[in-house]
């Protein structure tokens, strides 16, 4: 939960989630829940395990529009190096015969665009066959409202939830009984049938959408990644600076890239990715003696910490990051404000997208996962699936129906005419294709298309955006690099539904640890907030979890 | 005269006031009764009939609470260190402006200077951080001059300074205007015979004006203590991200954040219920010391 | 220019130099943010550049900020929606409001006392933002202009102002006209309102302002960022910095014959106009302000 000005859930959001294909997982939060799923909250805690969900899950029936010529391993997505010359219509019929307007509500990382008189969206309600009324809220700020929303049962026909704003939320469980419907006899089994765009969706993303021994929402699956470390290449290589290799580079580079007088600073947000740098794990982990520890617990998170703390110090942190946690980072770093960041998978493509006509020359580059020695690092992995798209419960089963349809719709995957169009419009009018066969943003384009159908429901990951040269190979080999070394997730297959006291716990500890990295807080305070974590439900939550796995036997 | 009676002359002065005992009774003693889950293990699913009544336990949750005490305490000396500037401030401009003694001018910059009261927060929030935030104009002429800039609106330690000095930024003219009009009340002939014998203009101030001032004093005073606990929400909601709820969160701004948002009603509508009767009892007090002190207060018995 | 008394000093040195400095300073506190952000707002991508950000040497100057939002799009929208919650709300807050204090102005009138009373309580106990959100959620009034006006509709303060100044009119002309045989909606109308309009334009002054200001409201109860109100736009894109929307149902990026104008000049004229009506209607806020209306209304 969070400020409206910022706060926890804002915090997040340097996770500028999505793009077409690499959907970013839950991940950033500074305490356990995501990686292990924290994808709920009752007030008791809940697990839900795949193995044991199989009679709720939708048959996986796979539909491939095209061969991806990059493979992904360990996880990573497949990559597809070059656009098909010929699109695959993959949604024959119009999906909402009734015609009738359907309410939707869902976040963005970016500006909102147009809604008023926009042929991009024009273009896909003809295709879905019906108008989709957005009301588009500032991803940063989304779980603010989401709060209030669904405790005053005020949901829309389409509610899109993304899980780490699930997982600070009370009461979750029974909100998701009383207000969204049971999607479970229209997509157990072989009933997806009906929806092949659905049915083509992983069986480990769909696990996710359980709740209460319910299916209840379509998953966006994920490939896991929670954040990449950015750094503008066009920049630094203009300094002579190389990207870093271990955390002394870090520092250096903090010293070389700021010079606050012209305005530039060498960091945004790079906490998360410091941690992992240094070993701390992405949230519980099992000591020698067999006893779960939290990362927060462990010295190299105390190390991590420190080290963070010095870079904000140093005063090679954006002074804007360093006033406002919950700062939006990405005209920073496209201004050439500050130079290396982390950021959602899916930002970079977007940064592209924003700036191909502002700024030719912009060419941000993932840095290789390194560890804070030099030596082999680890990596996070993420829920299969992060963000959820409810359905108001008490439409009656044909409009339910209709909903599924418009989601089969936005769950077209690359290579098919929906996929296209619900990201780059009409081609001749949004769009042009460039000789490589890729899609280029006319002016009206760059105007009117944004990435709001996404957000009903997900897709499979791909790696596609191959109109910015290189981008799908440079994805691609950092994907399959840093799935490679992704430590290995304890609650890996388990929904784990943390309990609402421990939800609560994430903004008081992540208050406290932002003060720290700030110099509002000694770093003493480091071992005051464990403790009081610890004392206020961290241990009951340790219990907890030990518990969801001596019942799946891990 | 019976009551029938009276009715039917009465009638339309009821008819008057009903519009009004409508709304309030609606939109304030109606959610007022709606405290009462704050007893309540409530869940906004299952409704106040259905939740379970729980008694004090969101109470003692939140005493055990050292982010609710934090909060506490944060309102508790804001509204101090602003007491301490809300009285002293706009009487000395009131004293000030009063021996200006071209009327043009004074309105003039009566004018000016309360003007303010009328922006709201978000502007107020605005305007100083044009100011002095870290991309406003002082860190910019700073910066300008090779000097390290400074963002004064980001600093958890000066925080109670910064929201004081937007208060008196905001509404110590307007807080003029009253100890002016109060100024204007003093009958002149006091102070002439006060100098006709001899008294100074200190002594004159000390002996004439300040007394003369008591009654207003004590009457902002008393209303202000009624809404000690409540510093001005909108100042800090504003604001609470950019020094982190260690310095920013006060009493309403819990209730916001651990309450409203999370759809932990019940917990929220506890923390509010204790900020509301807090400042009953301290209004109250007040009053009564007021009277003690043979002023009148906002109220009496009559 | 009154003059000095009499039986006064003569000014010392220090008073006589110290003093329009003091003063000078004080209206400078106030003015000069006014005059920067305004400036800024003005200015062409060029001064905003050469300054390094916000603009005190007026250069070039252009509207292209303004013409830029008020040519459609969020803040245009924000901004009717603002003007429109602050006209109806205030008709209606005034309404009432002169209703009812004039249904409150006759000690010994049935129920007088406990009426008087449920109004002075409000002053002493707030209901509490859950549940005050809570009834306005069960009304269906979340996502409605009307959760604007209604909860935020009577201020007890400007009631019982009104009120004290209707008690302060002389009986005699009231029961002149009932011997007349006027109702009571007739003394309203012919007696009381024509001898009240300072104070009626002062406490509609109030209301407006406090409608225009309102943020809070919105913040609760609007979730629709498509019926925001202009405090909320303000809130959003200047206090918490975030990007502004472009396009046709954004801010409209350029307008044909002007260069587009730059980010920060944006921003400051969404600050200007949220400003302007307040100094709009301040000269007769000023005007028909009474000094004694407020001290002795709040005695009440």
């Amino acid at each position: 939960m969070t400020g409206p000005v910022i706060g926890g859930t804002s915090r997040r959001t340097f996770i500028s989630l999505l793009g077409a294909g690499a959907a970013a997982a839950a991940g950033g939060t500074t305490l356990t829940g995501c990686s292990n799923g924290g994808s709920g909250s009752s007030t008791t805690g809940r697990a839900e395990t795949e193995d044991k969900l199989s009679g709720l899950l939708p048959k996986y029936t796979p539909y491939e529009s095209v061969k991806p010529d990059l493979p992904g391993e360990n996880g990573a997505s497949p990559g597809y190096s070059h656009y098909p010359a010929e699109l695959k219509r993959a949604v024959p019929e119009k999906m909402v015969p009734s015609g009738k307007q359907v309410t939707a509500m869902t976040p963005l990382w970016s500006p909102i665009p147009p809604l008023a008189g926009n042929s991009y969206f024009e273009a896909n309600n003809e295709r879905i066959g019906a108008p989709v009324k957005f009301n588009i809220l500032n991803g940063n700020d989304y779980g603010d409202k989401l709060g209030p929303i669904l405790a005053a049962g005020n949901v829309p026909e389409l509610l899109c939830i993304p899980g780490w704003n699930i997982s600070s939320l009370t009461r979750f469980g029974q909100a998701a009984d009383k207000l969204f419907e049971d999607l479970t006899p229209h997509l157990a089994g072989d009933k997806v049938s009906a929806y092949p765009m659905l049915a083509n969706l992983p069986t480990r993303a769909w696990a996710y959408g359980v709740w209460n021994s319910q299916l209840k929402a379509v998953p966006f699956p994920s490939d896991g990644f929670p954040w990449m470390l950015m750094y503008r290449k066009d920049i630094l290589d203009q300094l002579g600076a190389e990207p870093p290799k271990n955390s002394d580079d870090l520092l250096a580079l903090g010293k070389q890239l700021t010079d606050a007088k012209a305005g530039r600073w060498a960091f945004g947000s790079v906490a998360d990715e410091v941690h992992r740098s240094f070993g701390v794990p992405g949230g519980w982990i099992k000591d020698s003696g067999g006893k779960l520890v939290n990362k927060i617990e462990t010295p190299q998170f105390e190390e991590a910490v420190a080290f963070i703390r010095r870079l904000f110090q140093s005063g090679y942190v954006h002074p804007e990051v360093v006033a406002n946690a919950g700062a939006d980072e990405n005209a920073l770093f496209e201004g050439g404000k500050f130079l290396i960041r982390q950021n959602g998978p899916g930002g970079w493509h977007e940064s592209l997208q924003r700036q191909q006509t502002v700024n030719p020359k912009f060419n941000p580059q993932p840095v290789m996962p390194f560890a804070h020695d030099g030596g082999t690092p680890i990596t996070w992995g993420g829920d299969p699936a992060g963000i959820f798209t409810f359905v108001k419960k008490g439409l009656g089963e044909e409009r339910v129906k209709e909903l599924l349809g418009v989601m089969n719709y936005t769950a077209a995957p690359f290579g098919t005419e929906e996929y296209q169009l619900y990201n780059y419009g009409v081609e001749g009018k949004h769009y042009t294709k460039q000789p490589s066969g890729a899609p280029k943003l006319t002016a009206l384009g760059q105007k009117e298309v944004s990435q709001t159908y996404i957000f009903l429901g997900g897709r499979p990951t791909a790696i596609t955006e191959s109109e910015y040269p290189g981008y799908v190979q440079s994805m691609s080999a950092w994907q399959n690099a840093s799935a490679k070394v992704r430590e290995k997730n304890l609650f890996d297959g388990i929904r784990v539904e943390q309990p609402a006291k421990m939800a609560a716990l994430n903004q008081p500890f992540d208050d406290a640890l932002q003060d720290i990295y700030r110099g509002r807080k000694p770093i003493s305070e480091l071992k005051a907030a464990v403790k009081q974590w610890q004392d206020n439900g961290g241990n009951e939550g340790r219990d907890f979890y030990a518990k969801v796995l001596s019942d799946n036997g891990r | 005269m019976t009551f029938r009676h009276r009715l039917r002359r009465d009638w339309p002065l009821l008819v008057m006031v009903l519009p009004v005992v409508v709304l309030l009774g609606v939109f304030h003693y109606f959610p007022t009764l709606g405290n009462v889950i704050a007893f309540q293990d409530y869940s906004p699913y299952a409704g106040i009939r259905g939740s379970e009544f729980i008694g004090f336990g969101n109470f003692q949750r939140m005493f055990a609470e050292p982010a609710f005490w934090k909060a506490v305490a944060n309102t508790v000396s804001i509204t101090a260190v602003q007491l301490a500037f809300f009285f002293p401030i706009p009487i000395a401009l009131a004293l000030l402006l009063n021996s200006v003694l071209s009327s043009k001018l004074r309105n003039l910059i009566q004018g000016v200077v309360y003007l303010p009261h009328f922006f709201s927060w978000v502007l107020v929030v605005s305007l100083f951080q044009q100011m002095i935030g870290g991309a406003g104009l002082l860190a910019q002429t700073l910066r300008d001059h090779g000097h390290q800039a400074v963002d004064l609106m980001t600093k958890p330690d000066t925080f109670i300074l910064l929201v004081t000095a937007q208060a008196v930024w905001k509404d110590a003219g307007w807080g003029m205007i009253v100890f002016l009009a109060a100024l204007s009340t003093i009958s002149p002939e006091l102070y002439e015979s006060a100098a006709a014998d001899g008294a100074n203009r200190w002594r004159r101030l000390w002996h004439i004006t300040l007394p003369g001032l008591r009654p207003v004093i004590v009457l902002l005073l008393i209303l202000r203590l009624g809404d000690a606990l409540t510093v001005g929400f909108e100042q800090f909601i504003l604001q609470r991200s950019a020094v982190g709820g260690g310095a920013a969160e006060v009493l309403d701004t819990y209730v916001y954040y651990q309450g409203l948002l999370v759809g932990d009603f019940g917990y929220g509508a506890a923390a509010g219920l204790f900020k509301g009767v807090v400042g009953l009892v301290l209004v109250l007090v007040a009053n009564r010391f007021a009277h003690m002190v043979g002023e009148q207060g906002v109220y009496s018995k009559s | 220019m009154s003059a000095r008394a009499v039986w006064e000093e003569e000014p010392t040195a220090v008073g006589r130099l110290g003093k329009p400095v003091v003063l000078a300073l004080i209206a400078l506190a106030v003015a000069f943010p006014l005059y920067v952000v305004v400036v800024t707002s003005l200015s062409t991508t060029e001064a905003v550049t050469r300054a390094g950000g916000l603009v005190v040497v007026p250069r070039e100057l252009t509207v292209a900020a303004y013409v830029q939002l008020l040519s459609g799009g969020v803040v245009t929208k924000a901004l009717l929606i603002s003007v429109g919650i602050t006209v109806i709300g205030t008709a209606f807050s005034l309404g009432i409001t002169v209703l009812a204090a004039y249904g409150l102005s006759r000690p010994g009138s049935l129920f007088h006392r406990p009426l008087l009373f449920i109004v002075l309580l409000t002053f002493l106990f707030g209901p509490g933002i859950i549940p005050s959100y809570l009834v306005v959620n069960a009304l269906g009034l979340i996502d409605h202009y009307a959760s604007l006006i209604l909860p935020a509709a009577i201020s007890a303060f400007n009631l019982i102002v009104m009120r004290s100044f209707f008690m302060g009119i002389p009986n005699e002309l009231i029961d002149s006209a009932r011997i007349d045989g006027a109702g009571e909606f007739a003394i309203l109308r012919r007696i009381v309102l024509p001898l009240s309009k300072a104070v009626v334009a002062v406490v509609g002054l109030f209301y407006a302002v406090g409608y225009w200001n309102a943020f809070f409201n919105a913040l609760l109860y609007i979730n629709d960022n498509s019926k925001w109100p202009l405090q909320m736009v303000l809130r959003t894109y200047i206090v918490q910095q975030q990007p502004l929307p472009t396009g046709a149902g954004g801010v409209a990026t350029g307008i044909a014959g002007l260069s587009p104008a730059p980010g920060l000049a944006i921003k400051m004229a969404i600050v200007v106009i949220a400003i302007v009506p307040v100094l709009l209607v301040y000269p007769f806020i000023q005007r028909h302000f009474q000094k004694g209306v407020i001290i002795g209304a709040v005695k009440g």
